[in-house]
Formats: structure tokens, sequence, C-alpha cells
């Protein structure tokens, strides 16, 4: 946990200090200190004040934002459904979301409201699935997971297909769908951490209540039961916090992927499955490296951007492989 | 209501469908263990679910040291009654130290590590089904034996007035099956708890039970020591064998021996499901 922590912070520093600009952690810190009224303002160039409170800033902590809320909703899915290959967008939200977002795009709502209505579609979007996959998934008061998963999996499909249709037929605006679906945290301001910000930071809260549950929810709904979990609550908490994690950090960066996967999965191999050491585990490793995945899109080809998801995808998934084919602790889907 | 850690008043439950048990009267005093005998599809497995509030009985009424589980919080319930189900395994890879040492959740909060008392109480559990070696092993990698006194022992910790055991000495070689009905004595004889066990073993029930319930088609066909329920007569009715039944000449308990079922044996007739 020292040294996850140890990570987080390097990644920080180094997010902030690394870009067409270097800046050094020192300035960083004094200008920090100087906005917070701790101290006067050091002898550093408006440009660097500039660059660093207009961009680095924001977009690393938006970065740490979407990779705890990412991670977090990885880990309490792949818990509620006992299986390490659920991720966020696996009950829907993601696509929802995309959906969401591009409907604006399409209808051209998005460019008059400046972005926000964008980010607000994506976030209706992403809930109005949840809750529909979730409906699908009810039989009287209890939740089938199996059929949750299921209900997840054909939802997701059709949106995705709607989604193909609407693409094709979209021709100016397909570009920046196109750009919306393969997600990225550049262009992004103040603003939207303050709508997902508040939203995300309760979703981990409601995470970190459930560690218990999550645990005995691993032997089954009705060993969880026996051992003193109120199933149906947990269940709905789980699928509550995670859809609305999923849904805040989607509707602000577009579909990043492979951080909610992967994580939890990577974690469970270092700090063990109980959940009272993976979920502050996960919270720490998430934001890193969706800082770090960040800092080589944004870096590796300047003053071009590649696209965030798929640089998480091209760290993520060998290393992902390379886990699974070492196999040292065997996981069973 | 009459006297018990664990008692059933008319007890008549399913699963949606037809009922699979009916009017069930059934107690289990403190102290004492009690055998569920009785073919496949009895209905032995139901009353476990219905004792560990798993199931909710259509008909009647449960009670666990005078209180109705179903009416209480899952997490008050899982202090009054433990459950060592057949099997069990996680679906993430934790260490037989932390599948047993969530047998004290009903007892500490969500983050609590646990009070010294709650591993001194896990770390006896698992000396007691003899699996304190094994506290830092995965428990997938356990065999099938090893895990099932894992669990056990996460029952055991869980220090309910009642424990329910569905047919606890499968997977076990004899001497761990020896050393499992010792602890199950123990834990009544000494420790004062109401133990009701599915067992499919009739002459392990006999060895171990103060009393056996006998099911057939869902409901209680006979009831008392094993001398006054495995008798001859009975199994014949429920199992539909040809049976001997003989004094242990170690234990003195009643000893089932059977033959073969084949051509000559006048094989009576089991009774019908309803």
């Amino acid at each position: 946990m020292t040294g996850l922590s140890l990570a987080f912070v390097a990644a920080l520093l180094l997010g902030v200090a690394l870009g067409t600009v270097w800046i050094s952690p020192w300035d960083t810190l004094r200008l920090v200190a100087w906005k917070l009224h701790l101290a006067g303002r050091p002898h550093v160039s408006v440009a660097t004040e500039v660059i660093l409170f207009q961009l680095r800033l924001p977009r690393v902590l938006l970065a740490v934002l979407v990779g705890a809320a990412l991670a977090t909703a990885g880990t309490l899915f792949q818990g509620l459904f006992r299986n390490p290959m659920a991720d966020p967008a696996i009950i829907g939200v993601s696509s929802g979301a995309a959906l969401g977002a591009i409907a604006v795009i399409v209808t051209g709502g998005g460019s008059a409201l400046a972005g926000m209505g964008v980010t607000a579609a994506a976030f209706a979007g992403a809930l109005a699935t949840a809750f529909l996959v979730y409906r699908l998934a009810r039989v009287g008061p209890t939740i089938n997971v199996a059929t949750l998963l299921l209900a997840g999996i054909a939802v997701a499909a059709l949106i995705s297909a709607v989604m193909s249709i609407v693409m094709s037929l979209a021709g100016q605006q397909v570009r920046s769908i196109y750009f919306w679906l393969l997600g990225g945290l550049g262009a992004r301001s103040w603003e939207s951490m303050e709508t997902a910000g508040p939203l995300i930071a309760a979703g981990v809260v409601v995470a970190l209540f459930q560690v218990g549950d999550l645990n005995l929810m691993t032997m089954g709904e009705e060993r969880a039961a026996q051992l003193g979990a109120e199933v149906e609550r947990f269940k709905r908490v789980a699928l509550a916090a995670g859809a609305l994690l999923a849904a805040a950090a989607v509707s602000v960066s577009g579909v990043i992927g492979f951080v909610g996967l992967m994580t939890p999965h990577l974690l469970r191999q270092v700090v063990g499955a109980d959940h009272r050491r993976l979920l502050p585990a996960v919270l720490l490793a998430g934001p890193t490296f969706l800082v770090l995945a960040d800092l080589a899109a944004r870096t590796a080809i300047r003053p071009e951007e590649l696209p965030v998801g798929a640089v998480t995808a091209i760290l993520g998934a060998p290393f992902f492989l390379y886990l699974l084919r070492r196999g040292r602790r065997v996981t069973r889907v | 209501m009459s006297d018990g850690a664990l008692v059933f008043e008319d007890v008549t439950a399913g699963y949606g469908g037809p009922h699979v048990v009916h009017s069930i009267d059934l107690h289990v005093r403190s102290g004492e263990v009690v055998g569920l005998v009785g073919p496949n599809g009895s209905g032995k497995t139901t009353l476990i679910r219905v004792a560990s509030r798993a199931l909710r009985p259509a008909d009647g009424r449960v009670w666990v040291t005078g209180a109705d589980p179903y009416a209480l919080p899952a997490r008050r319930a899982a202090r009054l009654v433990a459950v060592v189900p057949q099997d069990l395994v996680p679906a993430f890879s934790f260490t037989a130290l932390e599948v047993a040492l969530m047998g004290r959740s009903p007892h500490r909060s969500s983050w609590g590590l646990g009070s010294s008392d709650d591993w001194a109480l896990v770390r006896a559990a698992m000396r007691t089904t003899g699996v304190a070696d094994l506290a830092d092993r995965p428990i997938e990698e356990l065999s099938g034996g090893e895990r099932r006194r894992v669990v056990l022992a996460q029952a055991l910790a869980q220090d309910a007035p009642v424990l329910l055991l569905d047919e606890p000495t499968t997977h076990l070689d004899l001497l761990h099956v020896l050393e499992l009905l010792a602890v199950v004595r123990e834990l009544a004889e000494r420790g004062g708890k109401a133990v009701l066990a599915i067992f499919h073993d009739l002459n392990v029930a006999a060895s171990t039970c103060d009393r056996i319930y006998a099911l057939s088609g869902g409901r209680v066909v006979a009831e008392g020591s094993p001398e006054d329920v495995l008798t001859r007569t009975l199994l014949a009715e429920v199992y539909g064998v040809e049976a001997e039944v003989l004094p242990n000449p170690v234990t003195g308990r009643p000893m089932v021996a059977v033959g073969p079922p084949g051509e000559g044996r006048s094989r009576a007739e089991p009774v019908p499901r309803r």
C-alpha cells in the first residue's frame, strides 16, 4: 500500500510537470500554496500559471477522478457478479452514455450548449440504461445476477447497433462522435469536475461501506445471507453506486476501457481478494494508471494527442495477458 | 412453543411449485446432536434452508432460541444460526484464514479488522477443524476435504447457538470423518450447541446422533433414538432396501448392513412421494 501511495503521488507530480512546457514540482507546489492563500505569489511566469491552472491541473485531477470512478465501479461489479470479467460496461452504462452523447451531437444540441449538453446527455443515457437493465433483471423482489449480466449484454448490443446506424447517417458529425467514443480527458475544465466530482465522491464513499458484504458475496448469495449480509439490499446499493460512478466517469471522459476491468483484477494478485485491502488499493491504482496513460496520450506524439482509451488498452492489454499467463493465483471465470 | 434451541412448528415449505415438506414438527435442544436422514428428495436440505433463513415457510413457524429468524435482520439471525453448506468455492482467491475470518462478519463492522477475541476464536476454530496449518493457503488450492474443514471453521467462528450441517462428512477421508464427528459431539456436549445435521451414511448418523428424524416424501415418518428409528422395517419402508440392523461391535450403536439389491430379495415398496 505504501508503494501504491508513492506511485500515486509520483504520477500526480509527473502528470502535472510533463507536457509542452516543463513545470517543476517545486513551482507547482508554490503556485498551489499561493492559490490556497498559504504563501505569496512565487516568481513564476504568468504563462506557467495559466498552463498549470487551466490545463495541467484540471486534466490530471480529472484523470484521478475518472480513474477512481472506473476502478471502483469495476470492483463493485466484479464482486456483485462474482466474475473477474465484469466491468462498468457490462450493465450497458457505457453504451447508454455513448448513445446519449451521440444523440446530442447529431441533433446539434452539443454545439449549442458548448459541450455541457453532451455530458448531461451521456450521464442521463448511462443511468437510464442501467435502470432499464436492472428492471429487466428484476423478478419480484429479487435481482437475478445471471439475468442482469445477460440483460446488460443484450441491451448493450442493441444500443451499439442503433449507434452504428446513427453514425452511418451522421455525415459531418461522425468525426466528433468518433472522438467522443474513443474517450479522452483533453479540453475538460473545472466545470466538468464540479459536476462529476461530487457524484464520484459519493459513489466511492458508498462503495467503501460495502467491503464486508463484497467479501461475503464472493461465496454466493445464499452463503452471504447465512453470514449476515442483507443480500437484496446489497445488490441494489452496489448496482446503483457502480452505475453512478460509471455514468459520471463516462459523461466527462467518454468511453475509457480497461481501467475498470483490469485494475481490480490486477490488484487482487498483489494485495489479495479481501475487499478491505483491495478497494483502497484500487482507489490508488486506478487514478495512477489513468494519469500515466493520459500523460502518455498527450506526450507520445506531441503536438498531436492519442486517444487515452487507446493508450489504456495498449498499456493494459499486454500486461493483463502477461498476468493471466503467469497465473500465480488462478482465476476462475 | 415446545422447548428447544431450534423448533419447527407445523412447517410446510416449497419453492413456488408443490410443497416439498409438509407439516414438519421438529425440535433440537441445546447440547443435542439431531440427525436428518431420508432418501434423495425427501426434504432434508429444504428443512436446513428453512432453518437457515433462506426459505421462508409457506405455513407454520420456525423458532431459533425463541426468536423468529425471518423477523430478524440477516446479521442478527446469523448470530443465532450457523450453517455448514455442502461446498463453497469463493469467486476470488481468498486464503483459508480470510475465509474462516468471514465467519465473524455478523459480529463486527464492515471495516473492523477484528478484535483479539475475533482472532482468537477464528484461530481456535481452525485448530479445532485441523486447518490451522493451511491458514495462508489460497482456498482454491485446497482439496475438497480441506476446504470442507475450512468452511466448518468459518461456521464455528460464527459462534452461534444453533449449528446446521448439510452432509458434513462428504469429501472427507475416514480419519477426518471420525475427527469431525468428535468435534460435532464436543460442540454439543461441552459447547451446548444445538446441532441439526443431514446424514447420508446411516452408520455415521447412528454413531453420532442423540436423536434422528427420518424423512420420506417431505414428511417425518419416524423420530427418536437411533435404535428406535433405524429399524429393518423403517429402512424397507423409507429407502426400499432389505437391511440387517446389528449392534456395532465398537460403539454398541445400531449398525446397518445391506447387500446389493437384486433378485430373490423381497424389495419393499417405498412410500410414494406426494
